[in-house]
């Protein structure tokens, strides 16, 4: 026993911040890594006609991912995503400059109207939308009350729905980055642009813009992905009619039973995500080097 | 020579603060007009009324005769060096004096020409792809000032544009501001609570307190003919003493007495009567029997071994010469001049003495007898204000250059 203490004290002191950080990454390794692996490998095996994965090894899951009913797929989800990611930084970005303009309690209110949502279980938002949006729900009704849309229009389940609670859910995964990044923003700068000649406009786009850079790829990292596997909201505020690549996923796992296909589907989901995190790491890294490399000369 | 920049009673409150309050200005084509004033005194309020950064409350500011209050900052023939060059960081050197001619359009080979003769002028063309935190605090400078200048602005607002380097460097660029002024021969608006700064560039100097204009006219009218206790002690260094009028002669000299200054206390000091510029309405009602405040700058005294020569304390007819005797307490030697501090009853008095070489000027030691001996027309006699403090003799150190140390 007490060399085992021994054996472990010293292990502790020899690397202490990895002695902490072993549970997370058992963690990780359990709860991500090895179900990861999992999904990678059913990838590689043969689909049983019972449903599930059946002996021996083989590709065809890869190459039936060649099928060409999965184009319309991907394209459409490239395009909800980019969407959504667009509409996410370029309605954060206001809020944001105004969140880092404003002072003190209004401040620390307002941080906390972003965060508390942000908190929130996304199922709590989608019930929310689904009974706002509902044929008997308020928005509805107002809008008919206004006389903005026809009695039988139906707001649930089509595709401006779908981006407009992406959007919603999503957005403070835009605004805190971006506020973080505006706060440090040396606003100094913009008088000198309008000193030197710039109007708004020119001031936003040739000095703003470039200076917060490194927020807005970071903004788009933190949208982009996870919307690029979101499979509940197109599930719940499109039904059936909306159909992106998570969801695909889940159509084959759950309902065609063919767990090697879903996963190689998985796998390439996967993929894109990891592409399009170092894309837009690499980004933002490129700028808030530059940007620290100014704070530490200056 | 007309008037270019004009102020026109020009007020400015934050809140219950009046940052300026009510100043009216004339400044000329061409010249190098310096704002001078402790911080908080609205000099910088008032420069960024002028880039149109703030808008006052009241008054008018014109240039050229062309009013120009209400203009957005972008449409004023003005252009800012701003204290922290307030530089874009991610724009190259070369981008960065371009900034306003790509913003005006301007074809890029006529950006390309305009941006390497400002690029020559600041020196500054081996450095042009560099980015700004790559250069060092002058360079930086340099590149603020020449972005400011490449759009040929018709005033160019300096905002205590060396405040951020250190000393050697600072008066480098003092210089090299003064080369490029000669260059351009814009008008330049000088904010700066350094008075060697303001004295050593511009041609007149407006000094500042509480958002006024306490007094203003050129550097060396400034220097020696100060009009109040407050430009006194803040531009250059200044002895004061609390003095009685005596006597006032009809040919316009005044005798004056200085109480609790020891063995001086029953001499008599002559002093010219206040003439000219600010002072006159001063000079015409003073009465004898009235206390002003006597100043005398210390490098105007002569100090004299007490044994080296006979003259009594106070005034000595025949060399035109007023004399104080005390006791050499304290030196401090920089090298190219000595401070020495001589204790005269109650006051501790400063005077300053080049050191021109060693062997020729005679030791003085401390703890010794000494005289300080100055010329009738280097004192000056100024109201003597209360409410700016009790008068002890000299005023080391004005509230910045404590701030600033």
């Amino acid at each position: 026993m007490k060399q085992i203490l021994k054996a472990v004290s010293k292990i502790v002191l020899w690397k202490p911040e990895w002695t902490l950080t072993i549970p997370s990454l058992v963690m990780l390794l359990t709860l991500v890594g090895i179900p990861t692996l999992v999904i990678l490998l059913t990838a590689l095996r043969t689909s049983s006609p019972t449903g599930g994965v059946g002996d021996g090894w083989s590709l065809e899951a890869i190459y039936r991912l060649g099928n060409p009913i999965y184009v319309p797929i991907v394209v459409r989800t490239i395009i909800y995503t980019t969407i959504t990611t667009v509409l996410c930084i370029l309605i954060g970005l206001p809020v944001a400059y105004y969140l880092a303009r404003c002072s003190g309690r209004l401040r620390t209110t307002l941080l906390l109207a972003v965060v508390i949502p942000f908190w929130t279980n996304i199922l709590v938002h989608l019930c929310a939308w689904k009974m706002a949006l509902h044929p008997d729900g308020i928005v509805k009704k107002a809008l008919v009350f206004l006389n903005l849309v026809d009695p039988g229009t139906v707001l649930l389940y089509n595709p401006q729905t779908v981006i407009l609670v992406m959007v919603h859910v999503f957005l403070p995964f835009a605004i805190i980055p971006l506020y973080a990044t505006i706060e440090k923003f040396d606003f100094r700068l913009l008088e000198s642009a309008r000193d030197l000649g710039a109007g708004s406009l020119q001031t936003l786009w040739r000095v703003f813009l470039p200076g917060i850079a490194s927020g807005i790829w970071s903004a788009a990292i933190l949208v982009f992905v996870p919307v690029l596997g979101c499979y509940i909201v197109p599930q719940y505020m499109g039904n059936a009619n909306i159909l992106l690549l998570a969801n695909k996923i889940e159509q084959r796992t759950f309902a065609d039973r063919n767990l090697p296909e879903a996963a190689a589907l998985s796998g390439c989901l996967l993929l894109a995500m990891l592409l399009v995190w170092l894309f837009f790491r690499g980004m933002s890294r490129i700028h808030e080097a530059r940007e620290a490399q100014k704070e530490t000369k200056s | 020579m007309e008037d270019f920049l004009r102020f026109e009673n020009v007020v400015k409150s934050f809140g219950a603060n009046k940052a300026v309050d009510g100043v009216s200005l004339s400044i000329r084509r061409g010249e190098v007009f310096a704002l001078l004033g402790p911080s908080g005194c609205g000099k910088t309020t008032l420069l960024r009324v002028c880039a149109g950064f703030e808008s006052p409350d009241s008054g008018r500011v014109f240039i050229n005769g062309v009013d120009i209050t209400k203009l957005s900052p972008e449409k004023r023939p003005v252009h800012t060096v701003f204290q922290q060059y307030a530089l874009f960081p991610h724009l190259s050197v070369y981008e960065n004096i371009a900034f306003p001619l790509r913003i005006r359009g301007v074809s890029s080979v006529d950006v390309k020409r305009e941006v390497e003769k400002m690029l020559d002028m600041v020196e500054l063309i081996d450095h042009a792809g560099k980015k700004p935190h790559k250069l060092s605090g002058g360079q930086r400078q340099r590149v603020a000032i020449a972005r400011a200048l490449i759009n040929k602005p018709q005033v160019l607002l300096l905002d205590e544009p060396l405040a951020a380097l250190d000393l050697k460097l600072r008066q480098r660029m003092l210089a090299e501001l003064d080369w490029i002024h000669d260059e351009v021969g814009i008008t330049f608006l000088y904010v700066t609570h350094d008075q060697e700064e303001a004295l050593g560039i511009s041609d007149r100097i407006a000094v500042m307190q509480n958002g006024q204009i306490e007094q203003f006219g050129a550097a060396d009218a400034i220097y020696e003919n100060p009009k109040s206790r407050f430009v006194a002690s803040f531009v250059g260094r200044m002895n004061f003493f609390e003095a009685e009028i005596v006597e006032m002669a009809k040919d316009g000299t005044i005798f004056v007495r200085v109480d609790e200054t020891g063995e001086n206390s029953s001499a008599l000091f002559k002093v010219p009567r206040p003439t000219n510029g600010a002072a006159t309405a001063f000079g015409k009602r003073l009465q004898v029997g009235e206390s002003v405040l006597l100043c005398i700058r210390p490098e105007k005294f002569l100090i004299r071994t007490k044994s080296s020569s006979s003259f009594h304390s106070g005034y000595n007819p025949d060399v035109f010469q007023n004399v104080l005797s005390g006791v050499l307490e304290r030196e401090i030697y920089y090298g190219s001049e000595s401070r020495f501090f001589v204790d005269i009853g109650e006051y501790s008095v400063m005077a300053t003495q080049l050191v021109h070489s060693r062997s020729n000027t005679p030791a003085l030691e401390l703890a010794q007898p000494v005289q300080l001996s100055w010329h009738v027309n280097d004192c000056l006699i100024l109201p003597l204000d209360e409410s700016q403090g009790e008068v002890v003799g000299a005023e080391l150190f004005t509230e910045e250059e404590e701030v600033g140390a």
